[in-house]
């Protein structure tokens, strides 16, 4: 409970909507008990044929409760949600503001631990709502009931408090207990469920081609039986609280009635009191009954909130300096004996892996272009990465305009840098604004320009909404090609002096591969900046000023294209291959017209 | 509302569905078995002056039916729960068995995300309707009833007041219900709009970073989730007046039954202990109506899941099967597999294959050559049977492809493709797919022969290095000795390889090329070529444009006689 306190709603909402929400929630209860009340004392009044001017006000109380607790009813639902959105909205800008210092390094590249913390928020937004709202409007209900029955008879309060625990909190506990161990290898096995399934789609040529599918489904089928199990073992422990909670309201009618009669007997207390106690307690339950039920998702609310709460206290990756020095005009990057090895690569990966880079050395310079190629896994992208500061570098040293990057400050650092590579993300909103993440001012024609550059402006142009078109989740969808084209403009449009262009080309056909690049080439002469290609196609790199051929971290070669042609090494060879496999996919129909 | 086509369709199912509403009635009757023992109870104490003593035997029935209510309620709720996991867990098997049915062509590519999103969080999604909307819905028809015919044996009039009331309840929760939707259509979509961008935002945080728009975009989260929240808000200050109409017409007619009674006891027109009985009915009377609407908000989402996922599974198999179901000849194929005049059409109108005739030698290694789009891949899916030809036929030995049975014909092929897939799993288990039970020397022998066994030098647990999503990642080159490790140990007649692109490191490259042609040796093998050097080494040579065959023959014959390949080979 800790952690969901830590996390609560009024940490970040201010305490006004959340305590009007617990407060309707607790007049709804109210309402409902005085409606109940109200109805009782009037029936039992009215057996005793009095004027009709003494049953008045109860009439009257019949009625106000009866639309008071279905006005406050729809008053509550519409705050609890409110609060509930207005809250998880509030936690997920902290994430994102605290999230982002720990930089790629710690969040990883493959999306998992981010897909994780938007499901934990999610699951946090039950928190309010089926918990602490609850909770807080039950305790006030029951008291208030107590209240009411100690004035006709402590042991009537006795009573009623014996129940509300039972009910109010050893149900809700005993569901707790009975399922938290349970609950939590329910979750386990559907996420391993779910991640079979999603296997066998995504791998289901393999399957099939080797006669295993029937075995892949039969397997899904045997753990969706085993999820049932754990689901029937849940379900009968949180049911086991439920029917505590049922049977302890009903039970404690009994016994108040067994309790007053006596009392009624004896004179101390008027018989249309016993109608008003029974029906009373009776109402007074239904604020308390939901609580076991709602205990079973406490285990995953708490589980989610303590790993939302450690992330946010999580050590970023790379530390800014206490005193970063100035950082230059950026100018010229240099790199010199960069090593670097991941420590955890991904996931399970149990211990380092190989060097990604050994010893790199290179310069990047205004108004050169520079292209680093090699086999996947030669460590190329790991220099942009470094250059991000996604990590920090251990032997060797990465310097912008003659200062160490430990030295800067990791913000200052990346205004200089303008990066595109396949990880960047598209994200769910229209062109132009997934353009203008990079130069927030730009006007439309700067847009246009920028799309023009990376070879994307036909394809825009074609969209029903041309700039205005909502892309990625909910939008259209683009092609591996496109989505790589609107990474490059979106990188292009920054303006940086140094701009890292992680394999721009790659999903790309040929013929469009070769006119981005000559772009790139292009505008060299301005003079703009320092650029660096990382490419694993060859073609279309002819102009470069610098070729580096790097295979397992190591630079094996580099010179110009000619000098590296003629020199016949990896390079050579690498290129005659590139060209063979080109020619057999694309040249022999061009050849042939 | 409930899709029909989740009706339970097992007897476990019928039964735990029958449990629900069984239990629930009995609950309802207990209800009114406690409401008629408290009634008599209070009237006994209250206007009959009796004493604890005397009203002993009214207690124990009343803590009675307190236990049959709590039990039964409990019972009820149980069946429903079981009626859920039942159908989830069923429904689950039958996914993962149609998806196989239906056949990688339709399955894997760009509808594998929309397909796991349907297989796994649709289904989820159904847990509401099945265990909340369905139940409830039959209870809210029948428990009204049982009420109200106690209702009516204890005062015929305060019946007549419940059942004026009862049809205003589906009627204004349709009239507000239709209002919303067609308020709410429009706003719907800029809800799922607004609350993608907040998902999307923080998957795309190391994006953010690297432009430095990190911190712009917190207060980007924030006045996104403000937006969402209003639009959410005026969304659901429509949605929950039907909640509110509910209510109201339960409280109000609660509200109108008391003063009714209370006015009549006055009167002497009715006893006490039936006006109080009545009372106490009242909101049991309109109980299952108020769950029932407010289970509706929570089954919203299993309607859209329903219908994907029966859309799926209605989807109809793949044909694949075999027609005549015939055995495939033991040793594969012993005198070659011929193409004849096979023609195939994708979905989309592109047609792959246009009448393209070719023979595949038996025990020879064919290369299939062509630009991309020209029909090669097709031809391999068309000879692995994940697709079946529009017109012509694949011949096996003179016989019907068509005629074997898929499954059978499919264990004389090993595929070795682009890129195979990496289940979650060791890395032994991800060779062991090729051929389950292969003992730990041929396992060992086939990695050493697919040069695989390098690769397992460098992962970290060696054979039991988790691969896949949450494990190493291997590399193309990685993952391209992997799909040949487990051709080695399918060790089938048949070889069907798709050549990965040209990889940038020559040294390993000749490996791989040395382990290809050792595979080939002495199989019938289908090679879709991207190397010149592969064409060079090749038997025979089939050259595909535009889904035909423009030539084939032996590579030096095809050289010599000065035609495409020649052309082709004459360029560096």
């Amino acid at each position: 409970m800790k952690a969901i306190l830590r996390l609560a709603p009024w940490r970040v909402v201010g305490r006004r909507g959340p305590a009007l929400g617990t407060g309707l929630l607790f007049a709804t209860a109210a309402s409902g008990v005085l409606l109940m009340a109200c109805s009782a004392w009037l029936i039992a009044k009215a057996a005793l044929r009095p004027s009709i001017a003494a049953l008045h006000v109860a009439i009257a109380g019949v009625r106000f409760f009866g639309l008071a607790r279905a006005v406050s009813r729809y008053l509550e639902r519409l705050v609890v949600h409110d609060v509930t959105l207005r809250a998880s909205g509030a936690w997920r800008a902290k994430l994102a503001r605290g999230l982002a210092p720990l930089g790629p390094g710690r969040l990883g590249t493959s999306g998992d631990l981010l897909a994780r913390v938007v499901a934990d928020v999610e699951e946090l937004e039950a928190a309010y709502p089926r918990l602490l709202a609850p909770m807080a409007a039950a305790a006030l209900a029951t008291a208030g009931v107590g209240a009411f029955l100690a004035t006709r008879g402590p042991a009537l309060a006795i009573a009623w408090a014996a129940a509300v625990l039972a009910a109010g909190v050893i149900a809700p506990l005993l569901v707790l207990k009975l399922t938290r161990a349970g609950e939590a290898r329910r979750v386990a096995r559907r996420a391993t469920l779910h991640a079979r399934l999603a296997d066998g789609i995504r791998g289901l040529p393999d399957l099939v081609a080797f006669g295993r599918g029937r075995d892949h489904a039969d397997e899904v089928a045997a753990l969706a039986r085993e999820m049932a199990a754990d689901e029937r073992r849940g379900a009968r422990g949180a049911l086991a609280g439920t029917a505590l909670a049922g049977a302890s309201a009903d039970l404690c009618v009994v016994a108040l009635l067994a309790l007053a009669i006596p009392l009624v007997r004896a004179g101390e207390l008027d018989g249309i009191q016993l109608a008003v106690i029974a029906l009373v307690a009776l109402a007074g339950f239904e604020v308390v009954a939901p609580l076991a039920a709602a205990f079973r998702v406490r285990g995953g609310i708490e589980a989610a909130a303590a790993r939302i709460a450690a992330l946010l206290e999580a050590e970023p990756a790379v530390r800014d300096p206490d005193a970063p020095e100035v950082a230059g005009p950026g100018r010229r990057v240099e790199a010199r004996g960069l090593r670097f090895a991941y420590e955890d690569g991904f996931g399970r990966r149990a211990k380092p892996v190989a060097c990604a880079l050994d010893g790199l050395d290179l310069v990047l310079e205004r108004g050169r272009v520079v292209a680093l190629v090699g086999p996947s896994g030669a460590g190329k992208s790991t220099l942009v990465q470094l250059l991000l500061r996604a990590h920090d570098v251990a032997p060797g040293q990465l310097l912008l305009d003659g200062v160490d990057v430990r030295r800067l400050a990791a913000a200052e650092l990346r205004k200089r840098l303008a990066v595109a590579s396949v990880r960047d993300h598209v994200f769910a909103g229209t062109l132009a604004e997934n353009l203008r993440l990079a130069a927030p001012d730009a006007d439309d024609a700067r847009l246009w320009d920028a799309l023009e550059r990376a070879e994307l402006a036909a394809f825009a142009r074609g969209l029903p909404e041309q700039l205005a078109t909502w892309v990625g989740e909910h939008g259209v969808a683009l092609s591996g090609g496109e989505r790589q084209r609107l990474v490059l403009a979106r990188a292009l449009l920054r303006d940086a002096p140094v701009r890292l262009l992680d394999e721009p080309t790659a999903h790309l056909d040929a013929e469009t591969a070769r006119r981005v690049l000559a772009r790139l080439f292009a505008e060299r002469e301005s003079e703009c900046c320092a650029t660096l290609i990382v490419s694993h196609r060859l073609a279309g790199l002819e102009a470069a000023d610098e070729i580096v051929v790097l295979d397992r971290g190591r630079v094996v070669e580099r010179g110009r294209w000619e000098a590296l042609v003629s020199a016949g090494g990896a390079f050579a060879r690498a290129l005659a291959e590139e060209r063979g496999a080109a020619a057999l996919d694309g040249r022999i129909s061009s050849d042939s017209e | 509302m409930i899709d029909r086509r989740l009706w339970p369709r097992g007897a476990r199912e019928r039964l735990a569905l029958a449990g629900a509403v069984g239990f629930g009635l009995l609950a309802g009757l207990a209800a009114v078995g406690q409401a008629f023992g408290l009634s008599r109870l209070i009237d006994f104490a209250f206007l009959g002056g009796a004493d604890r003593a005397a009203a002993a035997g009214w207690l124990t029935l009343l803590a009675l039916a307190a236990v049959a209510r709590a039990v039964s309620g409990a019972a009820g709720e149980a069946c429903a729960q079981e009626l859920s996991i039942r159908t989830r867990a069923e429904l689950r098997g039958r996914l993962a068995h149609h998806l196989v049915a239906l056949g990688p062509h339709r399955v894997a590519g760009e509808r594998a995300g929309e397909l796991v999103r349907t297989a796994t969080v649709g289904v989820e999604a159904l847990d509401a309707t099945l265990s909340q909307y369905l139940p409830q819905a039959m209870l809210a028809a029948l428990v009204p009833l049982v009420i109200l015919a106690a209702v009516y044996a204890a005062d015929p009039l305060s019946a007549l007041v419940l059942f004026v009331t009862l049809p205003l309840v589906p009627l204004f929760t349709a009239l507000v219900g239709s209002l919303a939707a067609a308020r709410t259509a429009e706003q719907w979509r800029t809800l799922g709009r607004l609350s993608a961008r907040l998902l999307d935002g923080l998957h795309g945080l190391p994006t953010l970073v690297a432009l430095g728009r990190a911190e712009d975009h917190a207060d980007e989260v924030g006045r996104t989730a403000e937006r969402l929240r209003a639009a959410a808000m005026r969304v659901l200050r429509v949605a929950f007046l039907s909640g509110f109409v509910l209510e109201l017409l339960a409280t109000i007619g609660t509200a109108l039954l008391a003063v009714q009674v209370g006015l009549r006891l006055l009167h002497g027109h009715v006893e006490f202990a039936p006006a109080l009985f009545v009372l106490l009915l009242a909101p049991e009377f309109y109980k299952p109506l108020r769950a029932l609407g407010a289970s509706f908000h929570a089954a919203m989402p299993g309607r859209d899941a329903a219908a994907r996922i029966f859309a799926l599974l209605e989807t109809p198999a793949s044909d694949a099967s075999g027609g005549r179901c015939l055995v495939a000849p033991a040793d594969g194929p012993a005198q070659g597999v011929a193409f004849e005049g096979v023609c195939f059409t994708y979905a989309g109108g592109r047609t792959a294959l246009d009448g393209a005739t070719f023979v595949l030698p038996a025990g020879r290694m064919t290369a299939l050559a062509g630009p991309s789009g020209a029909g090669k891949s097709t031809a391999a899916a068309l000879l692995l049977r994940f697709l079946e030809p529009a017109a012509g036929r694949i011949a096996v030995d003179g016989q019907a492809l068509a005629d074997l049975e898929a499954e059978a014909w499919r264990r004389r092929i090993a595929w070795v493709p682009q890129r195979p897939h990496l289940f979650a799993g060791t890395a032994r288990e991800n060779l062991l797919l090729a051929r389950p039970g292969a003992a730990a020397g041929e396992l060992e022998r086939a990695a050493a022969l697919a040069r695989f066994d390098e690769v397992l030098a460098e992962l970290p647990r060696g054979w039991d290095t988790p691969l896949g999503e949450a494990g190493a990642r291997l590399s193309s080159g990685q993952a391209q000795r992997l799909a040949l490790a487990r051709a080695f140990l399918r060790d089938a007649p048949l070889l069907i390889l798709d050549e990965p692109t040209a990889h940038l490191d020559p040294a390993l490259q000749a490996r791989l090329s040395e382990a290809t042609r050792e595979l080939c040796r002495g199989r019938t093998a289908l090679v879709v070529a991207h190397r010149l050097e592969t064409l060079a080494s090749a038997d025979h040579v089939v050259v595909l444009e535009a889904g035909r065959v423009v030539e084939q023959g032996v590579p030096r014959e095809l050289r010599a006689a000065g035609g495409r390949f020649a052309t082709l080979w004459g360029t560096p």
